[in-house]
């Protein structure tokens, strides 16, 4: 019987972690109503998001995509939109913000606390492997793309985060 | 009249088909259709306890499954809500629950097979093209039913010497992965043991006959031919794109004639065997004497 008390324990322990760090936010709680006041000499980030090469390159998940209107036909999700910089916002946090504001739904894998940081798999339906197995999405800062994950990525003022579609990621890294 | 009366090439011919529609055609009617119609042709087949088991064990499948798709599949245009930021969306869901039917459907087929065919069927079918298969093929299927029996005996024995206080939960645990270890023991140990006593007794030395009961009628005939017929038209119906039914990025169901064709087509394919042993259970209650 004590054993089964340990066991026990042990179990609601396990649980009682595993539910801690569950956050669930209702649609509404997700998508955030107010797009963010930028007054004069604050320092911004800029975000965009383009899948531009998607649409290019075409393809089944693609077209099923466009024809839901889920994906723009130029396939600009997210046109250059400034963000306040707040103390500690990583490059993830700020597209995060951007995405909930503009109404994207973003599908990613890892978390923002963890070493490995955050992956990026899909953005609004659109995700990896959906233009051949070397496609993906990938973030950029000023152009180039960071040796970091973007959780780990601290941004300064004026810097200009993209996410971007690749169809040959290989290529990109080569 | 039962549909393991058939022909063997019959009622396999029966089992390959409809797994493998059931399978390619990922269609949650088809799928349903398919739970329906064996879970009905199942139940004078097994027993009062396996059913209580079956009745608990499959819908916990079914939510088990359907559960945990939306967990790790985002994919899907309609978030019920937000899970640590990732959407959980409606189209993920309802591929769980579809993908969940699939899966419940090839067991409860493959459950009817174990139940309805014997190892006599199986050679009587390959095993004169493929003898040695046949001979793996229904020592294998008579494992399962064996190993239970030997779990029981050695459960059993732990009780009769006292093993088993049937106090600590976490005791039985530990306990039971015990009894595990020495059922693989004890299974090992039997099975050289038998393969050499075969080979003492010369088996396998000179060729042998074999003895094929079984009659192909035009009765088989006239059921294999309905076999084909059904899969025939559900198979085209697949083909032409009239069985498609997407769930990502959004729902998205063919309806229409032809599909309503390939589904019937598909359906009277599953429920063959549930027809044959009703049609034989009325034969019974109106045939019988009433005196």
């Amino acid at each position: 019987m004590k054993k089964d008390l340990i066991v026990l324990l042990a179990l609601i322990l396990l649980a009682v972690v595993l539910i801690s760090g569950i956050d669930v936010k209702s649609v509404d709680e997700y998508y955030l109503l107010h797009a963010e006041d930028v007054k004069p000499g604050d320092p911004t980030v800029t975000v965009r998001v383009d899948a531009s090469a998607a649409v290019k390159a075409g393809g089944k998940p693609v077209e099923a995509l466009l024809s839901l209107g889920d994906l723009p036909p130029d396939g600009v999700l997210l046109p250059d939109t400034a963000l306040v910089l707040r103390e500690g916002d990583s490059a993830y946090g700020l597209f995060l913000r951007a995405a909930r504001i503009h109404k994207l739904t973003v599908e990613h894998e890892g978390n923002e606390k963890s070493l490995s940081g955050v992956y990026v798999k899909g953005i609004n339906g659109l995700s990896e492997f959906s233009c051949g197995s070397s496609s993906g999405w990938i973030f950029t800062v000023n152009g180039k793309a960071p040796e970091t994950s973007p959780s780990a990525y601290y941004p300064a003022d004026g810097d200009v985060i993209e996410w971007r579609f690749e169809t040959d990621l290989n290529g990109f890294f080569n | 009249m039962t549909f393991s009366d058939f022909h063997p090439l019959v009622t396999a011919a029966w089992y390959l088909s409809v797994l493998i529609l059931t399978t390619a055609a990922g269609h949650p009617v088809l799928s349903a259709g398919a739970i329906l119609f064996t879970g009905l042709y199942s139940l004078p087949l097994t027993g009062a306890k396996e059913k209580k088991d079956d009745l608990f064990f499959y819908p916990l499948l079914f939510l088990l499954v359907a559960v945990t798709n939306p967990l790790f599949s985002h994919k899907g245009r309609t978030p019920l809500f937000f899970l640590n930021d990732n959407p959980v969306t409606l189209e993920a869901i309802l591929y769980g629950a579809s993908f969940a039917l699939t899966l419940i459907a090839v067991l409860l087929i493959c459950k009817c097979m174990t139940k309805d065919s014997s190892a006599e069927r199986f050679t009587a079918l390959i095993g004169r093209f493929l003898p040695k298969t046949a001979t793996v093929l229904s020592v294998a299927l008579r494992y399962v039913p064996l190993l239970k029996r030997r779990a029981g005996e050695i459960r059993e024995a732990q009780r009769g010497i006292g093993l088993v206080s049937g106090e600590s939960l976490t005791d039985r645990v530990v306990l039971t992965a015990k009894n595990y270890s020495s059922l693989i023991g004890w299974s090992m140990v039997s099975a050289a043991e038998s393969a050499r006593s075969m080979r003492a007794r010369n088996y396998g030395v000179t060729k042998r006959t074999s003895l094929d009961p079984f009659r192909f009628t035009a009765r088989d005939a006239g059921m294999l031919i309905l076999i084909a017929l059904c899969l025939a038209v559900t198979v085209t119906g697949g083909i032409t794109g009239a069985l498609r039914f997407d769930f990502y990025p959004a729902l998205a169901v063919k309806t229409g004639a032809i599909t309503a064709v390939s589904l019937a087509g598909g359906l009277l394919l599953a429920a063959l065997p549930m027809l044959t042993e009703g049609w034989g259970w009325m034969k019974w209650r109106i045939l019988r004497s009433k005196i």
